[in-house]
């Protein structure tokens, strides 16, 4: 069968050869790697449930604070999504933003514990996206109220009951100003 | 022009009927995007002002180009200008216009800080890369089948090492992965779905099912009859990933790329 031969010797051979001569060390900044990644593609989808992590937002009125709500609630099934699905694709969005920052948040504890942490989480880029799509999401589940609170938790699954998930707080924010 | 399921197929209908269907795909993704243009204004959440300095990290000049295309209004220009690039591409499928449509596809990444959508992004990029190529260099047999050739093998890949990954994992294994997997979607809980979740027995099927599936899709290369029956069957299971999932997006980008799989299961005949 030479297509499939062929196929599986580009598969398999191609990234043996790049480990063998050590191609894949070569130093290409992380960044940029990351900003590029259309080009790299991953093909990993659902690989296992692992963390699920979740935005939470709430209410805050002359210190009292209001119950905890999801950021992103879920959207309706509509046959007409197959074709235009806005919605959808910004939830989707939205929490693989999530998922960047869950990453970074590791990555800043990782650099804080051997003392090469730059600057303050609210710092990073992806906490301000996070921070904006918090106060994006209050401010039309809320029009007018004038200040919230967010947090990032994660949802993870029980290993005997795949059905159940504990819920584990990861960051809380300030009380936030919402501008209207 | 007739899509001929089980006739020889050539390379250059192949090449039309990629050109259309991404063509379809870009189209669709680029409305979606203008519908979401509150998100990345600078009043929303992706806010240039709040991404761009990740961007000072490209060479000088690189970083100047990047900075004038995605700010918020050129931003909203290069997106109207895809939106009748790829409606144009479906009826007169010139070069100029599918390089654009590449260097626009780049643009978008860039500006989600790598993918906007993951998975269609890739696949959008594979196929724009492939009929770009084959589109530019129409006169020369040998790059019009290696253009094809790229993107069939790509296809074959994303499903094999996405099945491969399932197979290697024990949650998968075990059919204790998809529960999850159903119950932290984007949509509102659905009866039917909430039923297939909690039973253990079909959970199990349902896994083995999509991991067979996707580690075999690569047979398609042997030969055109089971080239369009596991055709068939990845657009179920898009149409599944888009009921369930709400990937509608994935189910354009893989129809595109259909057609140079098609072709190429025919080679060895």
């Amino acid at each position: 069968m030479p297509p499939l031969l062929l196929y599986f010797t580009l598969l398999l051979g191609v990234p043996g050869l790049l480990a063998f001569f050590k191609i894949g060390k070569a130093q290409v900044p992380g960044k940029t790697i990351h900003l590029l990644r259309a080009f790299f593609p991953s093909w990993r989808f659902f690989e296992d449930f692992g963390e699920v992590p979740a935005l939470q937002i709430r209410m805050v009125i002359s210190g009292e604070f209001g119950p905890w709500e999801q950021a992103l609630p879920k959207t309706r099934r509509s046959p007409t999504t197959l074709l235009l699905h806005a919605q959808g694709n910004f939830l989707l969005a939205a929490g693989s933003l999530l998922q960047q920052f869950l990453s970074d948040l590791e990555d800043h504890q990782d650099l804080q514990a051997r003392g090469l942490a730059n600057g303050e989480i609210s710092e990073l880029v992806t906490y301000q996206l996070v921070q904006d799509l918090a106060l994006d999401q209050f401010r039309r589940s809320h029009p007018k109220a004038r200040h919230c609170q967010f947090k990032l938790c994660t949802l993870i699954q029980d290993e005997e009951n795949p059905l159940l998930s504990r819920v584990d707080d990861v960051l809380l924010s300030p009380v936030l100003a919402v501008n209207s | 022009m007739n899509m001929p399921l089980l006739s020889p197929f050539t390379d250059l209908e192949a090449l039309s009927w990629t050109q259309k269907l991404i063509g379809v795909a870009v189209f669709l993704q680029t409305i979606e995007l203008l519908q979401l243009r509150s998100k990345f204004n600078e009043t929303g959440i992706w806010k240039w002002s709040t991404l761009q300095r990740e961007f000072q990290i490209f060479p000088r000049p690189v970083f100047a180009l990047l900075d004038f295309l995605l700010g918020y209004r050129n931003f909203i220009a290069v997106l109207f200008l895809r939106l009748i690039a790829s409606a144009t591409v479906i009826f007169f499928p010139h070069p100029a216009l599918f390089l654009f449509l590449l260097l626009s596809t780049v643009l978008i990444s860039l500006r989600w800080r790598g993918t906007f959508n993951g998975g269609s992004d890739f696949m959008t990029l594979i196929v724009l890369m492939g009929v770009s190529g084959a589109t530019v260099f129409r006169e020369i047999p040998i790059v019009r089948l290696a253009c094809l050739g790229y993107i069939a093998i790509q296809t074959c890949t994303s499903y094999f090492i996405a099945g491969f990954i399932k197979m290697k994992t024990s949650n998968w294994r075990r059919g204790k992965a998809l529960p999850g997997f159903l119950n932290a979607t984007i949509h509102d809980g659905n009866p039917l779905l909430n039923s297939i979740s909690r039973n253990r027995v079909i959970c199990l099927a349902a896994s083995w099912a999509v991991i067979v599936f996707e580690c075999g899709f690569p047979s398609a290369l042997l030969n055109p009859q089971l080239c369009v029956v596991l055709i068939g069957l990845g657009f179920l299971f898009h149409l599944g990933t888009w009921i369930i999932f709400g990937l509608n997006r994935f189910l354009f980008a893989w129809m595109a790329a259909y057609p140079a799989l098609y072709y190429c299961s025919q080679l060895h005949r």
